[in-house]
């Protein structure tokens, strides 16, 4: 194939055009101006001049010069409205092939030559700092430390898109101030030098709680011994061999028999199983309580009659100690709950708590490998009692002992600097953080509060928190950086380093290999989630609650297995290497218990997601079905299907509509049961102003009517006033909340006339849009990767990017490969 | 390189930073009583409620002065002569990336909030605090319900708010001791030198970035000098003693869920905070998401609420809830005019701004803004009924608030004029 021109590529979706000489038409005319305005004259000013200006677009007054960034804007818009034959408009005379094909050429080519000059000069990035989760990443890592900066520091607003573009990554005082602060918060952890306990793991029996006791050292029936005149209903329930709850409220499942003395690592260990759950299986809350915040920890699966025994390994701080609670479950069939009838006569379904088993802080190496890397070899002491200094409110037992404090300091902050600055120092560049050190320790302070100056300092230059790449290619260095924080979002480990040392990393094949090492890195989790997170919303998951009376099965843990899911399956994708055209359809999900149920799929169990067969029949597969879409896509009450599709233009193919005018006004949504939303956009069928972009918006939107806000499939609108009982049950019980209401339709059709009944009807069509969601999701890659949206020069390099990996089935991973190996990757 | 740090003179620091400022203030004894003969500061108050406010409740149906009280307002009533409500305004251009990100925007009027390469602009309570922010011990407090806020700095960076209303205190009002004190200003001193080390990567990296980068950097130098200046005020201030406050430390909510309650304690650090002139503009944002608000009656979260779809139940429970809003502004009114400045009362010098982003929350309409204006020395007690087709730019009534408080301006973000007609000085 010869190397496509941009105008083959930017026509590539479109259809027709196809030319090699774009930079040679321009000249043939002169600059081709007189082109260009025999053209605007003869099709465009009718409508866009100085008295009509419609769209606020006065063709006459723009220059046909594409030296500044404003008209270039406007030129790229008459570019692809021409293109796309949008323009001119369907009524009025199409244009001679030949004077549009010269029209692109010269808009397309002067446009082109400005950026690519302007880009060879100053690099198509500007210089960009790390943002607020960088700023973490990196910081944990350079210090060795878990300390949570995130809510101290100033939110990122993510412009085209993510929080990762230069663009929208200012700096101001603010930052300076806030970046001191989550500094002072890391430091002492890093100082904070006390050797780790080696406990041997602790049983805890949930029969031995006071709790528990006060519950069941009464009667059932027995009279309250607080208060005569009150009966005493026993809530727990005493098993042979566990106690059971039955429900998440109160009594709560604390152990307070332990509490984490120290902030650590702890391996904990939970033996449960369900109990009359009907051979159903629960879900169990794990959290951490200090009396004021409870941290989530995990949710595992409980099968029923037979214990499970699950294990964690996380962080808990000083103070914390376990919360369980069972989900879903707090009624028996008939609706009744356990306060109404005691524990003993109750038979709805419970949780039955065996034991917990703790052990920790875990014992890693001393001193540990945090302490080693900042401080070398120089020894850790222990320090008498009275002479300990104050760390994070408490005392801290051991304190540094260097031979020559002076020059360990200056090693120590040399080192230090140079791992922050991810590359090797310049001569002298490490002198200014070494004479604070140096002068601090003259001041009288000690080796750590003095080391501590030169830290914070460093932590606050511009090599630190400006990603520093030089216009042309990249050097190696700032390749390992460009690539790390891409996939891991945080600074380059030692292996990259050092293949960016032997000037190694820049070669196809190591280049590679090392996409292929951090993938499969535990690391690259941040990738799934902060790309995917931002490209698909998923980062929006709370921002509503849905309505419980409409929707009583959605909770925490069918919220959490959203995210979850989506997250699993744009993760399998990579990993095995699928085709893009999954995000449309895809006859597989990953999927755990929660979210099947949720789906209606049956079979599979437990809290981790699985790859999952879809039955032949089923609506299901791709992006637009899964949940976590369907709920960002929603508020908590109703669906729209503008909002649904105008997300599936903007973020599935990548064409963003444009707007509506100002003077459009919104839909009032109306829950009373009495209209359909379908009824309510009657106008953008009935008015050409509307439909002239709503018959492209609207479609998919009616396609996904089908699913209600939480992601469930529906036939009928719930509804609060109007309709029947449902008839299905909820964990085991009848569903008394909502009733249901008006039928969905699902059906409509696409603004080229092709209709479809349902969503899987549309699905087939969609797929029909396969390059287009390829192109889009390299787009989305090159701006998370590189930190600047596309620019006009670059579709080129979109277009040749998505030809050749289509050409390799259009696997994610190989998408990956070939955007890290991009031109657009490799320079600045 | 030279680290030691030169002490600047207050006066020399001054001139550097090019800011005129009054400087007796800063030398003033506190805590200050504005004597009646003295001008006393003006200030504002900005509060916003980011769910929106069920306006078919609060726009009277009359425009003027003569208007019948609507539900909300009967919760003003004692307070009539001192407000005016207005309808028919708000920020042209609200279409942003989702139905909420006018939230970004109330104080700012920056145009498709979240969209493409949005950035926003300054805010007007920090355009307040960056012209004569320097006279006061705080140039802005920026307090909310949770960590959002609506002001902005001028490279549209918004500033996180302080939530808990014991902090605020703490900082405004409760002095540390000798120690904490000598530790603070050891870690300004110590905070100065670093400033002043990393101003000094400046050279490294001149010679070798193009122009674009340039700007960047520029940004951060600046950035650098301004912690650097800030340092040195915090410094001069860390000298001189706090005012002391007739007033307990408040005891903060713990229940998120509070939001009226936490909502009332914020309000109650404002008088505090103006009448010892520890700021002069403060900004609020009260924002109920995902929470079912503790309120009698209230059993959904308010942001379903407020997407009531008609429904009457839930058009009930969001009225309650907006009814106890109502009510702790009118709260706060209480509360600023009980307190005496001069020949009046602090309302008389304090602009509370009180409204919402969202015109009609239930559909996203950020036309038609639920907009009160109490205090400041207004001719008040009147609808000002304006265009509900085509709206008054919001900003027309910043300028006007601006040129209140005493600060040149003839134009702010969206304006077209310099004030509202029918908004007049009293």
């Amino acid at each position: 194939m010869n190397r496509p021109s941009f105008l083959l590529i930017a026509a590539m979706t479109a259809g027709t055009i196809s030319f090699s000489h774009c930079a040679n038409a321009a000249t043939k005319t002169n600059d081709g101006s007189q082109t260009v305005r025999a053209f605007v004259d003869q099709h465009c000013t009718n409508c866009h001049d100085a008295t009509e200006k419609k769209g606020g677009l006065d063709l006459e007054a723009l220059p046909i010069k594409f030296d500044s960034e404003k008209d270039r804007a406007e030129w790229v818009k008459v570019f692809d409205r021409v293109l796309a034959d949008e323009m001119p408009p369907a009524k009025k005379p199409r244009p001679d092939a030949a004077a549009k094909r010269a029209l692109l050429e010269t808009i397309g080519g002067g446009i082109v030559k400005v950026e690519k000059s302007l880009q060879a000069a100053e690099g198509r990035v500007p210089l960009r700092r790390l943002n607020r989760l960088e700023f973490e990443r990196t910081v944990q890592e350079l210090l060795g430390v878990e300390t949570p900066m995130l809510h101290i520091l100033p939110s990122d607003p993510p412009s085209h898109g993510f929080d990762t573009v230069a663009e929208g990554l200012r700096i101001s005082q603010l930052h300076i101030e806030k970046y001191l602060e989550a500094v002072d918060a890391a430091i002492p952890e890093a100082l904070d030098f006390r050797p780790p306990s080696d406990k041997e793991p602790k049983r805890y029996f949930y029969k031995e709680e006071q709790g528990v006791k006060r519950q069941l050292d009464v009667a059932d029936g027995a009279p309250d011994p607080k208060n005569q005149n009150k009966i005493h209903h026993q809530m727990l329930k005493e098993l042979p061999d566990a106690i059971v709850w039955f429900n998440a409220g109160y009594p709560q499942a604390d152990l307070k028999q332990f509490s984490a003395k120290q902030s650590g690592r702890y391996r904990i260990r939970i033996s449960a199983y369900g109990h009359q759950t009907d051979g159903r299986d629960l879900m169990m809350r794990v959290y951490t309580e200090n009396y004021r915040t409870r941290r989530p920890l995990g949710y595992f699966d409980i099968p029923p009659d037979k214990p499970r025994v699950v294990e964690l390994n996380v962080t808990l701080n000083s103070g914390e100690f376990l919360r369980i609670e069972p989900n879903g479950i707090g009624a028996d069939s008939q609706g009744k709950n356990v306060h109404n009838e005691g524990a003993p006569k109750y038979k709805g379904p419970g949780l039955a708590l065996q034991w917990a088993e703790l052990e920790g802080p875990l014992a890693e190496s001393w001193p540990t490998p945090g302490t080693k890397r900042l401080f070398g070899d120089i020894p850790l002491v222990e320090v008498a009692q009275n002479r300990q200094t104050w760390r994070r409110n408490h005392k801290v037992p051991y304190a540094l002992k260097p031979g020559n404090p002076k020059g360990d300091a200056q090693n120590v902050v040399e080192h230090f600097a140079q791992r922050a600055f991810r590359r090797p120092l310049e001569t002298g560049e490490a002198e200014p953080f070494t004479k604070l050190v140096t002068d601090a320790l003259d001041a009288g302070k000690s080796f750590e509060d003095a080391v501590e100056v030169g830290f914070r300092a460093v932590l606050t230059t511009p090599q630190f928190l400006l990603i520093e790449e030089r216009p042309g290619k990249l050097d190696d260095y700032a390749l390992a950086s460009r690539l790390s924080y891409f996939l891991w979002s945080t600074m380059p480990d030692d292996e990259l380093l050092s293949l960016a040392a032997a000037k190694k990393l820049s070669q196809t094949a190591t280049l590679r290999a090392q996409v292929e090492r951090m993938l499969a890195s535990p690391r690259a989790r941040a990738f799934t989630e902060n790309f995917a997170g931002q490209w698909l919303d998923l980062r929006n998951i709370e921002a509503t609650t849905p309505d419980k009376r409409l929707y009583p099965e959605f909770d925490e843990v069918l919220q959490n297995s959203m995210i979850g899911e989506t997250e699993a399956f744009f993760t399998e994708m990579l990993v095995r290497n699928e085709s893009t055209a999954n995000f449309i359809h895809s006859d597989w999900l990953m999927l755990n218990r929660p979210i099947a149920e949720h789906y209606g799929i049956e079979g599979v169990k437990g809290e981790s997601f699985q790859r999952v067969k879809l039955p032949a029949n089923s609506q299901r597969g791709g992006l637009l079905t899964q949940a976590a879409i369907l709920k960002v896509t929603a508020n908590g009450t109703v669906t729209s299907p503008v909002i649904r599709g105008s997300w599936v233009m903007k973020r599935l193919l990548g064409k963003p509509p444009l707007p509506p005018p100002a003077d459009a006004g919104t839909i009032e949504p109306d829950t009373r049961g009495a209209t359909t939303i379908r009824e309510q956009l009657a106008k953008h069928r009935n008015s050409e102003t509307c439909a002239s972009c709503h018959r492209s918006i609207d479609p998919p939107g009616f396609a996904l009517e089908s699913f209600d806000v939480i992601g469930g499939w529906r036939d009928r609108y719930r509804s609060q006033e109007k309709g029947d009982s449902p008839n299905r049950k909820l964990n085991g019980r009848n569903i008394w909340e909502y009733k249901l209401g008006l039928p969905v339709d699902a059906s409509g059709e696409l603004s080229d006339g092709r209709k479809f009944q349902d969503i899987a009807q549309f699905k087939k069509l969609l797929l029909g849009e396969s390059d287009q969601v390829l192109k889009n999701v390299t787009e989305k890659l090159l701006i998370y990767s590189t930190g600047a949206g596309i620019r006009f020069a670059d579709r080129t390099e979109v277009a040749r990017l998505t030809a050749s990996v289509k050409a390799k089935s259009s696997g994610l991973r190989t998408l990956v490969h070939e955007v890290v190996e991009s031109p657009l990757f490799l320079n600045k | 390189m030279n680290i030691a740090h030169q002490p600047i003179s207050r006066r020399a620091f001054l001139r550097s930073t090019g800011v005129a400022l009054a400087l007796p203030y800063l030398d003033a004894m506190w805590p200050r009583a504005f004597a009646a003969d003295a001008a006393a500061p003006r200030r504002m108050v900005a509060i916003c409620t980011s769910l929106g406010i069920y306006t078919p409740s609060l726009f009277p149906k009359e425009a003027g002065r003569d208007y019948t009280l609507t539900p909300y307002l009967q919760q003003l009533k004692d307070h009539r002569s001192d407000f005016t409500v207005f309808s028919g305004v708000s920020h042209p251009d609200q279409a942003g990336a989702d139905g909420h990100t006018s939230e970004m925007t109330w104080l700012t009027s920056a145009k498709h909030p979240g969209l493409g390469g949005f950035r926003n602009t300054i805010s007007l309570d920090q355009f307040i605090a960056e012209k004569i922010g320097i006279q006061t011990r705080y140039p802005s407090l920026v307090l909310g319900t949770n960590n959002t806020s609506q002001s902005y700095t001028r490279s549209g960076v918004m500033l996180p708010a302080d939530t808990k209303p014991s902090q605020v205190f703490a900082k405004l009002f409760l002095e540390g001791s000798k120690d904490a004190v000598a530790a603070q200003m050891q870690k300004l001193r110590e905070g100065r030198s670093i400033m002043d080390t990393v101003q000094g990567q400046a050279k490294r990296f001149a010679g070798r970035v193009g122009a674009a980068d340039r700007d960047k950097l520029d940004e951060y130098f600046t950035s650098i000098r301004e912690m650097e200046q800030r340092l040195v005020l915090s410094e001069e201030w860390a000298r001189k003693p706090k005012p002391k406050v007739d007033a307990r430390p408040p005891t903060d909510i713990a229940e998120d869920k509070d939001l009226i309650g936490k909502m009332r304690l914020l309000f109650e650090l404002v008088p505090l905070a103006l009448q010892t002139d520890s700021t002069r503009t403060i900004t609020i944002l009260v924002q109920g998401r995902g929470d079912v608000p503790l309120i009698d009656g209230v059993t959904m979260a308010h942001h379903e609420l407020s997407h009531h779809g008609q429904d009457p139940e839930k058009l009930k429970q969001l009225q309650l809830i907006e009814d106890a809003e109502i009510h702790a502004l009118g709260g706060l009114l209480t509360a600023l005019k009980a307190k005496k400045e001069g020949s009046g009362a602090l309302l008389d010098n304090t602009m509370v701004l009180f409204g919402s982003n969202l015109g009609n929350a239930n559909s996203h309409d950020t036309k038609n803004l639920p907009l009160v204006l109490a205090g400041g020395g207004f001719k008040h007690g009147q609808h000002l009924a304006l265009d509900t087709k085509n709206n008054t730019p919001f900003c027309n009534l910043f300028v006007q608030i601006l040129q209140r408080m005493n600060i040149e301006a003839d134009a702010f973000g969206s304006s077209t004029k310099a004030s509202v007609p029918g908004l007049e000085v009293a």
